[in-house]
């Protein structure tokens, strides 16, 4: 699939490099640069995209803590595929270095080369999985050295067996398995408090910390979230065009490799035998609006400009959440303009600071119960005078809103069981539950 | 520890000394190595000055030791090619190595062999992958596929002859599913290449290879089911039962194994009549694991995005979203925000145009530029594309212009020329709000529609005559387009309002008869002259310019939202191809990647007609000929292997296919700016005012490439 895989700096200067098939010659990436400074000149008429066509040549790459890894092909590639294996490249070299930058390529390049090896061959993914590689690459040469020594070193069973993502012989003193149910809230907000989208992402994360090979069987309260799809089509059917809107929908859930798929989709168990350590079991996306009339942390924000070159903004804060439930660490960024100085707080409650080379102010509020509200002036001077509506206009930046509530969901989704048979070893094991829901990526409230 | 200290460049002169120095102490292996990192780290700087050291490394070999063997190989990949007289001496130590007891350095010494593109490596690798296609161990195997690829791709006659690739296909019924799932991709590339070979699977392995989804790893999850398109199914229920087993794959946690389970699904319901109504939940499936791809990052979303169109534009029955989930967050790069945008015009329709408009009308006030012009566009469009909410957008677009913003006021002079083509008469209350503020407009597309509308409209217009003067003072520094338009305005503006119009109009063509260097200008000046001056002009009883009005001031043909018309063929293939590059060029395969085989649905009697979707299918002529087929030599069919060429056109014949829709586009393109004057020519200028406003970019790319 992918020709040459390239890992270059910030500038677009090749560090490591790793052709694979040969049918691209070797300083076709030299031109990367100029492509890049190309791009970023038309960007303004909108022609910029994140993969170059030049001369035959497909570009495509990923930005990464200042570097880029970039794959060349000639051919009609499965792109999808290429832009995830990059992205799987980064998150391994990631777990084996800490962190992937500059330097730490120059500090393992040796490594980086014999992953770039096992990781694919002749262009086609074949492992990304960190946990299996460990078991034949090993940062430290020489631990590899003392096991060739009686000249038997053997491919680790995993690369090739069914269950590819866990080795055999793990031992664990005391068995247990943590499970986290975290659910994201991504909410846009109009400058009048409505919703215009909200999603809710949900992840089960589970830290496995089992002997042998567990099987384990995952048990959600069904609050109808998991509606077989065959029991959707017959209700359809048998009503036909009323619309099925009062179930909880699970709009789609994702699994991770270990999970049995055919299972799930015929008998909605979900089963599977763990990674070792941690790893997200399953991810789900609900669309909020069934579960959230109002938003969870309400923004209100008025500014005002004043005609001596002073800025305020009036804001308030509501949890919306139930009385017993608090949200921690609540941030709310309110963007200023960019030359706006001497700022002015008086929070009701809180911290204000201010952030000029972001140009924003955070409010923060450490411990938030539910149902309260507090509120927050600012004041900040304006060098220049200029036209009071120029200065509301040229601020469209949303405000930007963090949180987290613990011992809670939103979707009420709640673990029942978390069964674990080990056939052999038959152990006695502890799971652990724990909920929290948080801000995702995008809650936000578009300002006027 | 780290590395970084060995990460410079040396000089072979310097290595080698080192190697000497290193042989003599104890511990020597560790030193070796060391000094090796060195070697690996002059590849990575591409020192080829280093070739000179080929025998010590070779010689190194020798020592019993995994990791020095490693390195070594590398070396030998990077320089062999370099040195290949020199390379020879490492021939022994493969060929030894080749058969060494442990299963990592059976491959990788096959690995090696294969990567060095020199005679006596090649012909060592011909005799050793054979035996290896059949090793013991699963891990070796794995590696032997891919070398039959390698191979392939240095002499593919040698490789076929040989019957390496019937070997390859023997792995396909191997035991270990790994095995079988790499082999699957070897061999997808080698089908790739070549002409002649096609990949085909029974119905048995097809089951075979779904049974392997739950028990493989994501990559291989990735090649059994792209292999799941080399199955053609024979009848419905077979079609469906495919469908069903690859549903579950939608869930997978890696976005590239949904992509392609999505490909698979799309594939087999061409072999299914209705497939939405058999399977009632599988569009929202596919629009839920859509959607929620969207939470990755931004190049995925674009991948996604881009597919997101293309089922829109052909299998819009198959899909299910949501509008609000495209709509665009503040941070999102402009190539997410673009292509949400043109799915938002996709998934607009009469219920939820309210949504959408007031969300465009968002957009369309934010300080990005190039994102409120794009909204402008969008409104236009919609109007044009929905009757029923055309009101509302027009107003939208009125409230904006009053807002006196220049870029907005540009942008909307273009849109309002298409609604008032598109709904003669319905608007003109938008004319006088432009009219308001036509200083602002000097952009050459602007002006044009500006220019244009002035003549369509001069009757009702007050004070036409100063904003005429104002436009025609530029006229001889105007771009042709705007030259053109100019010219055409004017003598319309003379026909329906002589007195005012006389002096403007013989000013005009004086300029462009006698100061104007470009032909086409001054030929079209000559002509309206000679139409006016001419005898004929009058009509029978007398009345002014009466034949003259019959030529210049007939009736526009109406415009439509063409949008939705892409070339079935094309989609069909497009559809072959999701989540690959072509999928996000949107354009047809042949165009960006000429050497790809074209890839059609295999005829099967289950295969069903393709569903009609162009709201505009009137027009479809019966199917044209082949040969009298104006298309431009991309669009066309690829014409190659002459079994396959009848097929393609038997079924065009049959299915009233028409691969017309997509070429006056083009040719209106080419043609410039067309002249009113010409009915043939009228249909040309539609199409050229609409495609201005095209917000598909499947449409800009395919003229920009």
């Amino acid at each position: 699939m992918a020709s040459q895989i390239h890992f270059l700096d910030i500038k677009g200067k090749p560090l490591l490099s790793r052709d694979y098939k040969g049918d691209i010659p070797s300083n076709t990436i030299d031109k990367f640069p100029l492509l890049l400074l190309e791009l970023e000149n038309s960007h303004e008429d909108g022609d910029y995209k994140p993969f170059i066509n030049s001369q035959g040549i497909n570009y495509i790459y990923i930005n990464h803590n200042n570097l880029y890894l970039c794959a060349l092909s000639r051919k009609n590639e499965n792109i999808m595929a290429i832009i995830i294996f990059l992205s799987k490249l980064i998150e391994v070299l990631t777990q084996y270095f800490k962190s992937l930058e500059e330097e730490s390529i120059r500090d393992n390049f040796v490594v980086i080369y014999e992953l770039l090896d096992e990781m694919m061959d002749f262009g086609v993914p074949q492992t990304t999985d960190t946990k299996i590689l460990k078991e034949y690459i090993t940062q430290d040469y020489y631990k590899l050295v003392k096991k060739s020594a009686d000249h038997l070193v053997q491919p680790p069973q995993a690369v090739t067996n069914a269950v590819s993502w866990r080795k055999d012989g793990i031992h664990y003193k005391k068995n247990e398995a943590f499970l986290d149910v975290v659910e994201s809230i991504n909410m846009l907000i109009n400058a009048s408090g409505q919703v215009l989208n909200s999603e809710i992402l949900g992840e089960v994360k589970v830290k496995s910390h089992l002997s042998g090979m567990p099987d384990l069987r995952l048990g959600l309260n069904d609050k109808g979230i998991f509606t077989s799809p065959n029991a959707d089509e017959e209700a359809g059917s048998s009503s036909a065009g009323q619309t099925n809107n009062k179930g909880i929908e699970m709009e789609d859930i994702k699994f991770h490799q270990c999970v049995r798929l055919s299972k799930f989709e015929n008998e909605r168990i979900i089963t599977f035998i763990p990674p070792d350590g941690e790893f997200t079991v399953m991810s789900y996306r609900l669309s909020a609006a069934q579960f959230l009339m109002k938003p969870l942390i309400l923004v209100q924000c008025k500014t005002k400009v004043h005609k001596h070159s002073r800025i305020e903004i009036l804001c308030s804060v509501k949890a919306q959440i139930k009385k017993k439930s608090t949200a921690n660490n609540v941030e709310v960024i309110i963007p200023i303009p960019e030359d706006a100085d001497t700022p002015k707080f008086t929070p009701e409650y809180g911290t204000v600071k201010w952030i000029p080379e972001k140009s924003h102010i955070v409010w923060k509020l450490k411990t938030f119960p539910g149902g309260k509200q507090f509120h927050m002036r600012a004041e900040l001077g304006l060098p220049a005078v200029t036209d009071p509506e120029e200065i509301l206009s040229s601020n469209k930046k949303p405000i930007k809103v963090n949180f987290s509530i613990p011992y809670f969901t939103t979707s009420g989704i709640q673990v029942r069981y978390l069964r674990i048979n080990e056939p052999k070893l038959q152990y006695q094991s502890y799971p652990w539950v724990r909920y929290i829901t948080q801000s995702g990526d995008d809650y936000t409230v578009r300002t006027k | 520890m780290s590395d970084g200290k060995l990460f410079t460049k040396s000089k072979s002169v310097e290595l080698k000394a080192e190697l000497d120095q290193a042989f003599k102490k104890l511990k020597s292996q560790n030193r070796i190595k060391i000094i090796l990192k060195k070697v690996i780290a002059n590849i990575v700087l591409h020192n080829n000055e280093l070739v000179n050291l080929m025998p010590d490394i070779i010689s190194l070999m020798k020592i019993d030791d995994l990791a020095i063997r490693k390195m070594c190989f590398q070396y030998l990949i990077a320089y062999c090619p370099l040195a290949p007289k020199l390379a020879l001496d490492a021939i022994p130590f493969l060929n030894r190595f080749k058969d060494d007891i442990s299963p990592i350095m059976r491959s990788l010494a096959l690995k090696t062999m294969t990567s060095i593109p020199i005679k006596e490596f090649m012909e060592l690798s011909f005799s050793t992958v054979k035996f290896k296609l059949e090793d013991a161990d699963p891990y070796v195997r794995k590696i032997a596929a891919f070398s039959v690829s390698k191979l392939y791709q240095y002499d593919a006659e040698r490789t076929e002859k040989e019957g390496f690739i019937d070997s390859l296909n023997e792995l396909l019924y191997d035991k270990n599913q790994i095995v079988v799932s790499n082999a699957l991709a070897a061999l997808s590339y080698i089908t790739e290449q070549s002409k002649t070979l096609s990949l085909t699977i029974d119905k048995a392995h097809s089951l075979t290879l779904i049974s392997y989804l739950s028990n493989t790893n994501e990559w291989c999850q990735v090649y059994l089911l792209n292999s799941l398109m080399s199955y053609v199914p024979s009848t419905t229920n077979e079609a469906l039962d495919l469908i069903e087993a690859t549903i579950p794959s939608l869930q997978h946690e890696n976005s590239s194994v949904v992509l392609n389970a999505i490909k698979v699904i799309i594939y087999y319901s061409n072999y299914v009549k209705n497939p939405e109504l058999i399977l009632p939940s599988l569009p929202k499936r596919l629009g839920a694991s859509l959607v929620s791809l969207l939470s990755k990052p931004a190049e995925i979303q674009f991948l996604v995005l881009r597919n997101v169109i293309l089922l829109l534009l052909g299998r819009k029955e198959l899909l299910n979203v949501d509008v609000e989930m495209f709509f665009c967050r503040y941070d999102d790069p402009i190539y997410v925000k673009d292509t949400k945008l043109e799915i938002i015009y996709l998934l607009a329709n009469e219920s939820n145009s309210h949504i959408v408009l007031r969300e465009l009308e968002e957009y369309a006030i934010e300080i990005d530029v190039s994102m409120s012009r794009k909204a402008i566009r969008a409104f236009g469009n919609l109007a044009v594309k929905l009757p029923k909410s055309s009101n509302e957008c027009v107003d939208c677009i009125c409230d904006l212009i009053s807002n006196g913003i220049p870029y907005i006021i540009q942008e909307s002079v273009i849109v309002i020329k298409n609604i008032l083509r598109r709904y003669p008469r319905k608007f003109n209350f938008a004319i006088d709000v432009l009219v308001k503020h036509y200083k602002y407009i000097d952009e050459p597309d602007s002006k044009t529609a500006m220019i244009w509308i002035l003549g369509q409209y001069c009757e009702g217009i007050p004070d036409v005559y100063s904003i005429f003067e104002e436009f025609i003072s530029t006229f001889k520094e105007d771009p042709i387009e705007v030259q053109s338009a100019t010219l055409t305005a004017v003598t319309k503006y003379y026909l329906k309002m002589p007195q005012q119009g006389e002096a403007l109009v013989l000013k005009v063509l004086k300029w462009a008869t006698e100061e104007i260097d470009n032909p086409d200008i001054r030929d079209r000046g000559f002509f309206y002259w000679r139409l006016l001056s001419s005898e004929e002009a009058n009509g029978q009883n007398g009345e002014f310019q009466e034949n003259t009005k019959r030529i210049i001031l007939s009736n526009n043909p109406s415009i439509s939202s063409e949008n939705d018309n892409i070339d079935p063929n094309i989609l069909e293939e497009l559809e072959l191809n999701i989540g690959t590059l072509a999928s996000i060029y949107l354009k047809p395969v042949q165009h960006v990647f000429r050497l790809a085989n074209r890839k059609f649905l295999p005829q099967s009697p289950a295969l069903q007609p393709r569903p009609k979707q162009s709201p505009i299918s009137s027009e479809s002529s019966p199917a044209p000929d082949e040969e009298d087929d104006p298309a431009p030599p991309p669009l066309r069919p690829y014409l190659n292997g002459n079994q396959s060429d009848n097929f393609l056109h038997v079924r065009r014949n049959n299915s009233q296919r028409s691969s017309k829709l997509s070429l006056p586009r083009q040719a209106s393109f080419d043609s410039g700016f067309s002249n009113e004057e010409f009915p043939a020519k009228k249909g040309s200028f539609a199409q050229r005012l609409s495609r201005k406003a095209s917000m598909i970019t499947s449409r800009k790319n395919s003229t920009k490439y």
